[in-house]
């Protein structure tokens, strides 16, 4: 034993104990900030963190969650929270709270600094909800603002056609070259067929049996082998041919779906083109995207944000086989052991929030078994919160995660109402520059996503609306005056939106009472002034194509008709063949009966 | 100086009071600490053990920055060890499982590759490795410890007045 070595261990533990209880709270605290802020994407700051190491709790008086959009704001803030940890987990690396606390939470408060982070770069394929989000963003953006006060009746094709890079050529191209690839391989697989071959055997087979030589019962019996064999090689060519024909039908079927796609092409030429000229498409279908797009996408896309990081860190680790990675020297690779009747890694039972909104909504509410794996405590994730304020808004939000079966399933369901409209732009574009100078609005949004399904639906309706109308004046043309007019002599706008889908077929809608009233009084005006430049740049468009587009119809029109011509031939040959075999069967059956029956009359003669 | 002063203590420790176990026994728990990422639960006892029990701490010294370097170039064999004992080895999978969910030994890392593929390893490596050392220290001792002090270069060393220096210089500290 070294007694001074026991002396030296002592201290050492000792100066490890104080230090701990020192530096316990800053070290902790950077540890949460750190995770918060790689699982926010953005930065996640705790203040005045403080640690108990004999009665184990942990409490801080703010905690700022960074917007990822927007830097400069703080998604929530809350005000103290506190929470206890059970001892015994923490010795299993599991961190369970019973009962967390958060006081005096607010949405949307501003930032003093940046909290803005260097994010490294995702690979891999885009997950549902990042698809979803890309596609409705890329529905929103794709439909034209227009600002038609800088529009001109008469656009510049050839300048647009040039700075445009026509993406429907390209494309085209890479499919013509596709589709030959996949004729290629079809001509060879038909020149390496030994259906000729084998038929030509067949055709000589059923020459070699001379039914004139069938006397005796051997003889008789060696025909009817041989013709079972012809029927046998029939039969397996037959199938061979089947199974060709059906694949090639898949092929040719696939083929003529991807075709399809060129129509998506050019519209995509189309809308760039008219995009660049600043041709608005308006029409009743999309002139409420256009105008009340961005912000209910933007709505849409924060629930996806949440139920993406929900997805991402709460569904519980894969229970099968982790893939191998290269990790950096001496860091290893963290392999998880899935137990579904053990505790989870991490599970808050209960979290507590009370606090209140922009503008003064009371909110308390729970949310229950915030967890790392639901299946290990058997239940889901719920959420109520809810509140009000003494002028009657109303908000209540309740959802659901539920990752209990192998398709992770989301619900949520917000209601707001009664609250102000005043001072709020209710549309991003240009169309309708306009503050509400007064007014109340009210929202309902349901979102449910099931694995890879999504259906959602947002209502919005103001009331009683009055419209800031100073700069109206102002020299607006005839379209802009025309806005100016239906705008100001609405009191109510009704706003619905829905989005609804499976992976990559999604749809997305939104109508208003604006649309009709608007396209009624603006239609005829747009059609007279930009149908023709419009008219003008689609069939440029069509005539840049045209040439690329009638090639492919070309080329896959004569390679069809080729290979379906081969298949014919082939197949003509086995009904020939087949028809031959059954004839020359009959005729063997035929001399076997007129044979049995000689000896059936020989045999009564006997008697 | 300092590579002098490193090489003098080896010799020094091999000449030492220490018995061959105990010289062993350090370089053995040296090794085990140098080839695993240190701040693990099984190195805190290891150094624990090695702070308390009778055993050459200088040894374990140099055996820890001898096989740290090789800990380095090794990684990616005990990756892959780690990885094969973790995942690969399916007749494992329940023992691991039982391990991630007891307490205390869920915070000895023991599920990230390279801490068990080196553990394993260094595991593997104790017994030969003790055995090798003390073999190694009798046969310094016996065989060639009086050789060396015969040879004119240690003599001449020994002899020299910078060596005289350097022993004045570092007995000053004593």
């Amino acid at each position: 034993m070294h007694w001074k070595g026991i002396i030296f261990l002592g201290v050492l533990i000792a100066l490890f104990v104080v230090i701990g209880i020192l530096f316990s709270d800053t070290w902790l605290e950077n540890k949460i900030e750190n995770t918060g802020t790689s699982l926010n994407g953005a930065r996640v700051d705790i203040d005045d963190l403080e640690f108990s190491i004999t009665e184990l709790f942990i409490r801080w008086n703010r905690l700022q969650i960074t917007d990822p959009k927007n830097t400069m704001m703080n998604r929530i803030e809350t005000g103290k929270c506190e929470f206890d940890l059970e001892f015994l987990p923490l010795l299993s690396k599991k961190l369970i709270v019973e009962s967390f606390t958060i006081t005096d939470i607010r949405t949307n408060t501003g930032r003093t600094e940046d909290g803005a982070i260097e994010k490294d770069e995702e690979s891999g394929e885009p997950s549902f909800i990042q698809k979803t989000a890309d596609y409705l963003e890329k529905e929103v953006s794709s439909v034209v603002s227009p600002q038609f006060s800088s529009l001109k009746k008469k656009a510049n094709v050839d300048s647009i056609l040039k700075i445009l890079d026509l993406q429907s050529i390209t494309k085209i191209s890479n499919l013509q070259k596709d589709i030959e690839t996949k004729y290629a391989t079809w001509e060879k697989t038909f020149s390496e067929l030994e259906v000729e071959n084998d038929l030509e055997k067949v055709e000589s087979q059923i020459k070699s049996i001379d039914i004139n030589n069938i006397k005796t019962a051997d003889q008789y019996y060696a025909a009817t082998k041989k013709v079972d064999e012809i029927y046998k090689t029939i039969k397996s060519t037959s199938k061979n041919l089947t199974e060709v024909e059906k694949n090639l039908s898949i092929d040719l079927k696939n083929i003529k779906g991807r075709i399809l796609q060129v129509d998506d092409w050019v519209k995509e030429d189309y809308s760039r083109a008219l995009s660049l000229a600043k041709i608005p498409d308006i029409n009743a279908e999309n002139i409420s995207k256009m105008i009340f797009g961005e912000r209910v996408v933007n709505q849409i896309t924060t629930y996806l944000d949440y139920i993406a990081t929900a997805r991402k860190y709460t569904s519980g680790f894969d229970s099968g086989k982790p893939e191998k990675e290269s990790p950096p020297r001496l860091k290893g690779q963290d392999i998880y052991f899935y137990n579904q009747n053990a505790r989870p890694d991490f599970w808050i039972r209960k979290l507590n929030l009370t606090g209140q909104t922009e503008n003064n909504i009371l909110l308390s509410g729970l949310i229950n078994n915030i967890v790392s794996d639901q299946r290990q405590i058997g239940k889901i994730t719920d959420i109520a919160i809810e509140g009000k304020n003494e002028h009657g808004v109303r908000l209540a939000l309740n959802g659901s995660l539920d990752y209990l079966s192998e398709e992770p399933a989301e619900n949520f369901n917000l209601q707001y109402s009664g609250f102000s409209l005043a001072d709020y732009q209710i549309s991003r574009s240009k169309l309708i520059p306009n503050k509400i100078e007064s007014g109340t609005g009210s929202v309902q949004s349901k979102l449910g996503l099931k694995g890879d399904q999504i259906e959602g639906e947002v209502s919005f309706t103001g009331k009683k609306l009055r419209f800031d109308m100073s700069g109206s004046d102002r020299g607006l043309n005839e379209i802009e005056e025309i806005i100016q007019s239906v705008i100001k002599s609405i009191s109510t706008i009704d706003i619905s939106a829905k989005v609804r889908g499976t992976g990559d077929n999604l749809h997305f809608s939104i109508n208003s009472n604006l649309d009709d009233v608007l396209m009624n009084k603006m239609g005829s005006i747009v059609n007279e002034r930009f149908e023709k430049a419009k008219k003008e740049i689609t069939q440029r468009v069509d005539y840049e194509i045209d040439k690329y587009r009638a090639e492919l119809d070309k080329l896959v029109t004569e390679k069809e008709k080729l290979l379906q011509t081969e298949m014919d031939k082939y197949e003509r040959m086995l009904e020939k063949e087949k028809n031959r075999a059954d004839g020359k069967k009959k005729e063997i059956e035929e001399i076997y009966e007129k044979e049995k029956s000689k000896i059936e009359d020989k045999i009564k003669s006997l008697f | 100086m300092f590579g002098i002063e490193i090489l003098a203590k080896l010799v020094k420790i091999l000449r030492s009071a220490a018995s061959p176990n105990q010289i062993a026994a350090g370089f053995v728990i040296g090794m085990v600490i140098g080839l695993t990422p240190f701040w693990t639960l099984h190195n805190m006892i290891l150094i624990v053990i090695l702070i308390i029990v009778n055993v050459n701490i200088g040894t374990a010294i140099y055996s820890f920055i001898l096989f740290s370097a090789f800990a380095y170039l090794a990684d990616p064999l005990f990756h892959n060890l780690g990885y094969f004992l973790l995942v690969d080895m399916e007749s494992l999978k329940n023992l691991w499982t039982f391990l991630y969910n007891t307490p205390l030994v869920a915070l000895s890392r023991y599920n990230n590759t390279v801490v068990i593929g080196s553990l394993v390893a260094a595991l593997i490596l104790s017994i030969p490795m003790f055995f090798l050392a003390k073999t190694g220290v009798i046969y310094y001792r016996e065989n060639i410890d009086k050789k060396m002090q015969k040879w004119k270069i240690v003599q001449a060393v020994k002899g020299s007045k910078i060596y005289s220096f350097y022993e004045k210089i570092r007995n000053l500290g004593d």
